[in-house]
């Protein structure tokens, strides 16, 4: 006990910054940069409750994903899902995709997921290619405290990365930091993060002659 | 003795009676940290350091003869009540050990080669300079070209060289970006920066559209397509040889079997 009022008197609290200035909420430029992908906002989703309440932040990263690589056919799978208890795992994730292209008569598009303590190289590859990232998020000072959620990773560059979390949709409330500190949050807090990526391609680039 | 408990008998000295009083004998305890790394945090005494807190973890190492100690939990209990307190937005699991890690496509677990490139055509592998074809149209106009990219023998592996995609053309992707969306349907065909390379109205079927893809095709070498029909794999076309080369190949033929009669 006397050691733990000794880290607090030898300022180890204070040793923390206070406001956390590790992100900041801006919009979809900054400093010459743009966010790589551009999903309207009004394709964007915000996370809801499913049948018991529980969050469905994991669906709703995954159809935002799907209506940006052009897999119309799955809109509506956050709340078909929504009608079952909320919160999922990459296992119930497997099954639920299964089961609402089955009930739907469709065939299941190629999708890729993955868990591990390093993610830099999809998410590398998911920007190269213009691909629209599902992450685990596991610390945003937007709730002070640690969380569980999934939120879609819109940009991975050299300087900066972004989020876009569906608690939080629209234009202006991108989350922006460096990519380690993406890193960070997206691992935290076991150290372990967890992706998921449709294989299907991003929308054509703007023509020009 | 520990260097935990070094650390607290340290700081321990000008704290006997519960407050902490500076006096010039006592160490200089510093604590720093990192802006990039601002979970962590490093305690020099007198300028050397002793150690390292993480506080995701509540992991304390003692940091002695420039090597880390093994992690020690300095508060069990509170970290305990953080992880009650967490804000669960839908994510449920077990996340891996750090020294693990698990690719699954479409549910059954690969390895990370065959993540990245098993699946011909479906791979997340970097295809970022690939010909993007892109087919905006009415349902059944844009259903009878993916039909053919699927299953006519003129369009044979195209799908698998190309990003394609199909749209109606009301859909947010094309809309406003300065596609053509009035054909029956509209086919682009761009090269990954965006330039049109080809584009039609109307669908003249898999015969036509092949041959346009073969043309937009940066990297097509007509003269490198095989000719199955022939018995060797390299085709000479007679005709074509200059003939200077006749009489230069008759000389040496000459010269050749003359040098074989003196012998």
């Amino acid at each position: 006990m006397k050691l733990l009022h000794l880290l607090a008197a030898s300022g180890l609290i204070l040793a923390f910054p206070s406001p956390d200035r590790t992100s900041f909420v801006g919009g979809r430029e900054h400093g010459g940069e743009s966010i790589t992908v551009d999903l309207p906002p009004s394709e964007h989703l915000r996370n809801r409750g499913g049948r018991d309440g529980a969050g469905m932040c994991v669906m709703t990263s995954i159809e935002m994903a799907a209506r940006w690589q052009g897999l119309d056919a799955m809109r509506g799978l956050r709340d078909w899902c929504a009608q079952q208890a909320g919160g999922a795992w990459p296992a119930k994730v497997d099954r639920q995709l299964l089961a609402y292209c089955r009930e739907r008569n469709l065939p299941l598009p190629p999708y890729l997921q993955y868990e591990g303590s390093e993610p830099e190289k999809i998410l590398a590859l998911c920007e190269r290619t213009g691909r629209l990232a599902c992450v685990t998020y596991g610390y945003s000072p937007r709730y002070g405290r640690p969380i569980a959620h999934m939120i879609n990773c819109v940009k991975f560059g050299d300087h900066w990365a972004v989020g876009l979390d569906n608690n939080f949709p629209g234009d202006g409330n991108y989350e922006w930091m460096t990519p380690a500190e993406f890193l960070r949050r997206i691992k935290h807090p076991g150290g372990s993060a967890w992706l998921f990526i449709w294989l299907a391609p991003p929308p054509p680039p703007v023509p020009h002659n | 003795m520990s260097p935990l408990l070094t650390m607290a008998l340290i700081l321990c000295a000008d704290c006997l009676d519960g407050q902490c009083k500076p006096s010039p004998s006592s160490p200089k305890i510093e604590w720093r940290s990192r802006p990039d790394d601002p979970d962590r945090a490093y305690l020099f005494v007198d300028g050397v350091q002793a150690g390292g807190y993480d506080r995701a973890r509540d992991e304390w190492r003692p940091f002695v003869a420039d090597a880390w100690g093994a992690p020690t939990a300095l508060f069990p209990s509170s970290l305990a009540k953080a992880d009650e307190s967490i804000l669960n937005f839908g994510v449920v699991r077990e996340p891996l050990p750090s020294d693990r890690s698990r690719h699954t496509l479409n549910g059954k677990v690969v390895t990370e080669q065959e993540a990245a490139s098993a699946i011909a055509g479906n791979a997340l592998t970097d295809d970022s300079l690939r010909l993007r074809l892109t087919i905006i149209g009415a349902d059944a106009d844009r259903q009878r070209v993916l039909d053919d990219l699927r299953s006519s023998p003129e369009l044979d592996g195209w799908s698998h060289q190309m990003l394609v995609q199909a749209y109606p053309p009301d859909h947010w992707a094309i809309a406003g970006n300065g596609f053509v969306t009035t054909g029956t349907p509209t086919i682009y065909v761009q090269a990954a920066d965006g330039k049109v390379l080809h584009r039609q109205d109307a669908y003249r079927g898999p015969k036509q559209l092949a041959e346009a893809l073969r043309r937009a095709d940066p990297n097509y070498r007509p003269d490198k397509d095989p000719d199955l029909n022939l018995v060797f794999p390299i085709h000479l076309d007679w005709r074509r040889i200059p003939t200077w080369l006749w009489i230069v190949a008759g000389l040496l033929l000459i010269s050749l079997l003359r040098r074989r009669n003196r012998t």
